[in-house]
């Protein structure tokens, strides 16, 4: 009978409860029938066996550490590579030593129950995993001279290399990944084929040559790798678990109620994709989903008969009618009144006729019209492939985020690349604009930071743009009453400063804190980030309204200093000039500027009153001195004969008053007849303390003696060397101070570039000694 | 690794969950925690109506009674407004005033008559006015040597002074444009036939006597070429005490402008008839510019200017006009504040 095995590992980097049974990390998989040598009862011990050997030796995985089961760490490309080999590791194949020919594996009850024994096996070639592949192969020689290839590999491309025969277990294997895949896992077809040595070595030749070829050796590999991985014996197939993230599915419905449109584009296949995107909330039951599959009957009907130009055509057009009728249904369900929303997707195989250009803009326009759109089984340059086609074709901004060496093409290709620092390496986070390190993050990262950044640069901006206007209208007020000579309103150094101190630093303080709503707001009302999607506080009605206030600001601030200057204005009779008048009108326009400022706060803390209040001072303490220094400027004593009038100071209590009037009336209005969500979220609230955590910060926590030690260690003044205070820098600072104190610290592959560049001193003797 | 835990903590508090950094912060580290954190205490200030109503009828309630005050005392300021320019001229040359004003030989000489209206207590300030002179001009403004007022001859670099700056080879003092075109029209008053008094003392700024004109800098060489532009100044009297000229000196900031001349330091009762005899000698006529002769009293607040009264006043009104507005609003149109339904999602499902 064929029995088979199946595998189901769970990829454990998320989970955090330590469990009471002490099992590894990355297995959590119990079976009687086969922990602890059971398999040999089974009634195919044989093709147990040959299961676990191929788990144990086909992969690319590095052991660590001491060699026994306990403290063995592996070194995997993915931690998928990794759990398979801990799961062989927990079956009786202990893998615990590899050298450039050989794998060493610890083999317990495989020949007798109860009997441990080390054996190596020569692996005499590696046909590596790459994404068009998506398979992985080695070829290996037993003590005894067997020679056997074993190949892991993904379902699909596994299926069409295998031998005939043995039609059951392809049957049965196939039935349960598919049970896996709509359990949400990954799953992975193992297989094996036995050489005879002729044929290996006449293979061989050919391999080396490959392999020593200088172009397209890539391409050369794989198809020298396609010769040998034909005819294969199945037995059996893998199912990881991937655990979503904490807080995933939550994150994905806020983000989804803020008014995003999420993609997923996955490796995963089809069903997996599905279950997924079902536990993450994107999909659900009520919506509409249309599935454009490869794996129809039709399309593998004729991809049997192997002809690539009709296969190519056929799957083409299949697409191209099933896009139009889509659309048409898609059409019709969004102009009726159901308001029920659709879900598109596709698989990997389609989506590369579908981005033809001849079809590209119609997927387009139906992705667009979809709210929850999922890709899957495409490869990394497909990613990249979609999310430039969102971002140019549609001309949307797009974010892409992922954690995986496959994700980096798209996270580069999209406006924002997000990476998640996780297990599965750092390629993501390298080439990512933000690293997080959970996805759920994201909220914080979006609808937090992202729309009180987006918040601050429209108000810095506008701010800016709003009060150099303001200024440079009122000397352009002035020129018409110079006979167009170009004499300047204001003193030159008054002109010079005006951007750099009397307006600068509360437009910074303004852009470094202001925030509309807090934190926990900001994701309670998802909503909020839909302004920013809108582009409601930056766009043209805003610039030009402000536009108008800054026009009537700078009339009043001008016209106002006009006026004073047509009589005298004090008891004595004396006459104001030129610069008196300038002095004064520039007194009002600072505080009017910087109040104005004010007026656009959503919160104020102490820094905006210091600030604005400040610029303010600075402005009166700078005249105050250059009044008195230059003597032979026009502005000398200005500000101190100003201040000797009473007229002075009702102007500096009117103009500034009468010009933000129409802003404050505006902003009455605005909020009273047309409220911006923020606005509402702000009423509901104010009587509310904005400070989370803030309270708390001054009760102060029982420590924990581990926190105790971080904290003492925090509060150590910080050293200036590089070589310490950076978390990733851990390698490199424990091999300085390990070559100091004249311990080797073991070599590490990411350790290279470091020491190149480090250079220690002891090299050179170093070298002498070999 | 500490700086590493340290972050994470911190990335779990910005989370907002209930967490929060479990270490306590004193004094300077918290204040600088709570920038980096963004968790400054912080006041939300919202316009509600209460808000803006009150704040609207604060205002006018404050800034109408000033503008009264302010209008009050604008107009307890009594003026006397004279142009003089044209009618100076003689008949004969009505028609070509330019060659009257640049002959000199013919009489400058002429009298006005003004009727007073309304008392004026003393000290009635003396202006005159010119209409058209762009005394802010870009190349006029710059034409001062404001060292040389100050250092006298002992300033050389007077090139900004150009093209007034050197006369026969020899430095001007006081040089450039500005002090070259010298007002120098004059005027005496009498009452019947006693002659006013006018003080002449103590019409510039205090400011610009003492520091800004050389106690030591006299005259030299000036109006000594043949393109005269305005008064002559006496070479035996320090700048410091040529107050006509530091008036001069403080540019005006707007083409028309009017300058101090003197102070009459007695009382005119309403009816009496003033006497002017003036000097016609300044040249507005090749420009346009008009001349006038301003005589005003003066308040706490200055000369007759009712605009910051008006101001006051009208933004004050203004205030108060909004304020019932925004109440009628309230009353007849409340919205709810902080009512979800008007969230932007909400209000559509409403009108759908």
């Amino acid at each position: 009978m064929n029995k088979k095995y199946d595998l189901v590992l769970v990829k454990t980097s998320q989970v955090q409860k330590p469990s009471t049974k002490a099992y590894d990390k990355g297995f959590n998989f119990d079976d009687a029938r086969l922990m602890s040598g059971a398999w040999r009862n089974e009634p195919n011990p044989d093709m147990c066996k040959e299961f676990f050997r191929c788990l144990a030796i086909c992969h690319t995985v590095l052991p660590e550490g001491d060699e026994t089961p306990d403290k063995i760490r592996y070194q995997a490309a993915s931690p998928d590579e990794a759990a398979l080999v801990v799961a062989a590791k927990n079956f009786g194949f202990f893998f615990y030593r590899r050298t450039p020919t050989m794998v060493y594996v610890r083999e317990s009850h495989a020949e007798k129950m109860g009997k441990v024994q080390d054996v190596t096996y020569e692996i005499l070639n590696v046909l590596e995993f790459n994404s068009t592949r998506k398979r992985q192969s080695v070829v290996c020689r037993y003590k005894d001279g067997r020679l056997v290839l074993y190949c892991k590999g993904a379902d699909s491309v596994v299926y069409e290399r295998l031998g005939s025969g043995n039609d059951e277990i392809k049957k049965i294997t196939r039935v349960h990944m598919e049970q896996y895949g709509e359990a949400g896992l990954r799953t992975l077809c193992l297989a094996y084929k036995d050489l005879s040595p002729d044929m290996y070595e006449s293979w061989n030749e050919k391999f080396m040559q490959a392999k020593s070829c200088l172009r397209d050796r890539e391409k050369k590999l794989d198809e020298v790798a396609e010769l040998m991985e034909t005819d294969l014996n199945l037995i059996g197939c893998t199912a990881i678990e991937d655990k979503l993230q904490d807080g995933v599915p939550a994150c994905i419905e806020t983000l989804f109620k803020a008014g995003l449109k999420i993609w997923v584009l996955t490796g995963d296949k089809l069903e997996t994709a599905i279950n997924i995107a079902y536990a993450c909330k994107l999909i659900n039951n009520d919506m509409k989903q249309f599935i454009i599959s490869s794996e129809t009957d039709e399309i593998r009907e004729v991809e049997n008969r192997g002809d690539q130009v009709e296969i190519a055509q056929f799957i083409k057009e299949k697409v191209k009618t099933e896009l139009q009728k889509y659309q048409k249904e898609a059409q019709t369900i969004l102009s009726g009144s159901s308001g029920q929303k659709l879900a598109f997707l596709i698989d990997g195989k389609c989506l590369m006729y579908a981005l033809d250009p001849s079809l590209r803009s119609m997927l387009l326009s139906f992705c667009l019209n979809c709210s929850a759109v999922v890709c899957c089984r495409v490869s990394p340059l497909q990613k990249a492939q979609v999310t430039r086609l969102v971002r140019k074709g549609a001309n949307k901004i797009t974010l892409s985020i992922g954690d995986g060496a496959n994700d980096v093409g798209m996270i580069q290709a999209a406006n924002i690349g997000v990476g998640i620092s996780g297990m599965e390496g750092m390629q993501a986070v390298m080439a990512s604009d933000f690293a997080i390190a959970q996805f759920r993050f994201l909220t914080d990262l979006l609808l937090v930071h992202g729309r009180w950044s987006y918040l601050r640069l429209c108000k810095v901006v506008s701010y800016f743009f709003y009060k150099n206007l303001t200024f440079t209208l009122t000397q352009f007020w002035y020129t018409f009453q110079t006979g167009y000579s170009g004499q300047r309103f204001y003193d030159d150094w008054c002109q010079s400063l005006y951007n750099v101190i009397f307006t600068a630093l509360p437009v910074v303080i303004v852009g470094l804190l202001d925030k509309d709503v807090s934190v926990a707001l900001s994701k309670k009302y998802p909503q909020l980030y839909k302004e920013g999607i809108q582009n409601t506080f930056f766009n043209w009605k805003v610039v030009g309204i402000l536009a108008l206030f800054s026009l009537y600001q700078s009339i009043v601030v001008y016209n106002f200093a006009v006026a004073s200057s047509t009589s005298g204005l004090t008891s004595t009779g004396k006459m104001l000039g030129h610069w008196d008048v300038s002095t004064m009108a520039f007194t009002c326009l600072v505080i009017t500027v910087n109040l104005r400022l004010l007026m656009m706060c959503s919160t104020v803390t102490r820094w905006h009153v210091i600030s604005i209040g400040g610029s303010v001072l600075l402005w009166f303490l700078f005249i105050f001195i250059y009044a008195i220094v230059f003597v032979n400027k026009g502005t000398f004593f200005t500000i101190y004969v100003l201040m000797s009038t009473i007229y002075f100071y009702l102007m500096v209590i009117l103009v500034p008053i009468c010009a933000l009037l129409c802003d404050f009336i505006y902003q009455g209005f605005q909020r009273w007849l047309f409220p911006n969500d923020y606005q509402i979220v702000q009423e509901v609230h104010r009587h509310e303390s904005d400070a989370v955590g803030v309270g708390l910060l001054d009760i102060g926590h029982q420590l924990s003696p581990e926190d105790e030690i971080r904290y003492a260690f925090a509060m150590l003044p910080k050293e200036n060397s590089k070589h310490t205070g950076f978390a990733f820098d851990s390698p490199g600072y424990e091999s300085f101070f390990a070559s100091q104190q004249g311990v080797v610290a073991p070599q590490k592959a990411w350790d290279v570039v470091r020491r190149a560049s480090m250079k220690p001193k002891d090299k050179k003797p170093q070298n002498s000694q070999h | 690794m500490e700086e590493f835990g340290r972050r994470q903590l911190i990335s779990m508090d910005v989370d907002g969950a209930a967490i929060s950094a479990p270490v306590p912060l004193r004094g300077r580290s918290k204040a600088i925690h709570q920038f980096t954190q963004q968790t400054l205490p912080a006041c939300k200030p919202v316009l509600t109506p209460a808000w803006v109503i009150g704040t609207f009828f604060l205002m006018g309630v404050i800034f109408i009674p000033v503008g009264l005050i302010s209008l009050h005392a604008s107009q307890s300021v009594t003026e006397i407004v004279d142009r003089y320019d044209i009618d100076c001229v003689p008949d004969t040359f009505k028609n070509n005033k330019v060659a009257y004003i640049k002959n000199a030989s013919t009489p400058k000489s002429c009298h006005r008559y003004l009727k007073v209206d309304k008392p004026m207590k003393a000290p009635i300030y003396i202006y005159y006015q010119l209409d058209n002179f762009y005394q802010n001009h870009r190349r006029y403004v710059k034409s001062r040597s404001d060292d040389q007022l100050l250092h006298g001859l002992g300033y050389n670099k007077t090139s900004s002074c150009e093209p007034q700056a050197f006369e026969n080879g020899l430095p001007i003092v006081p040089c450039g444009l500005v002090a070259w075109s010298l007002f120098n029209d004059t005027y005496s008053f009498s009452r019947g036939t006693k002659k006013l008094k006018i003080e002449r003392k103590n019409i510039a700024w205090k400011s610009d006597r003492d520091h800004k004109f050389g106690k030591q800098v006299y005259p030299f060489n000036f109006q000594n070429g043949s393109f005269i532009g305005g008064g002559k100044l006496d070479t035996s009297i320090p700048l410091s005490d040529q107050e006509d000229l530091i008036v001069w000196m403080r540019t005006a900031a707007f083409p028309s402008f009017r300058k101090l001349y003197g102070r009459i330091e007695e009382d005119l009762e309403e009816d009496d008839i003033i006497v002017v005899h003036l000097m016609n000698n300044y040249n507005t006529y090749s420009f346009g510019g008009t001349k006038l002769l301003v005589l005003s009293t003066s308040s706490w607040l200055g000369g007759k200017n009712s605009f910051l009264g008006v101001a006051y006043t009208f933004v004050g009104s203004c205030s108060i006009l909004i304020a019932l507005i925004f109440l009628l609003l309230h009353v007849k149109n409340p919205r709810p504040y902080g009512d979800t339904t008007y969230l932007s999602g909400n209000r559509k499902d409403i009108s759908s």
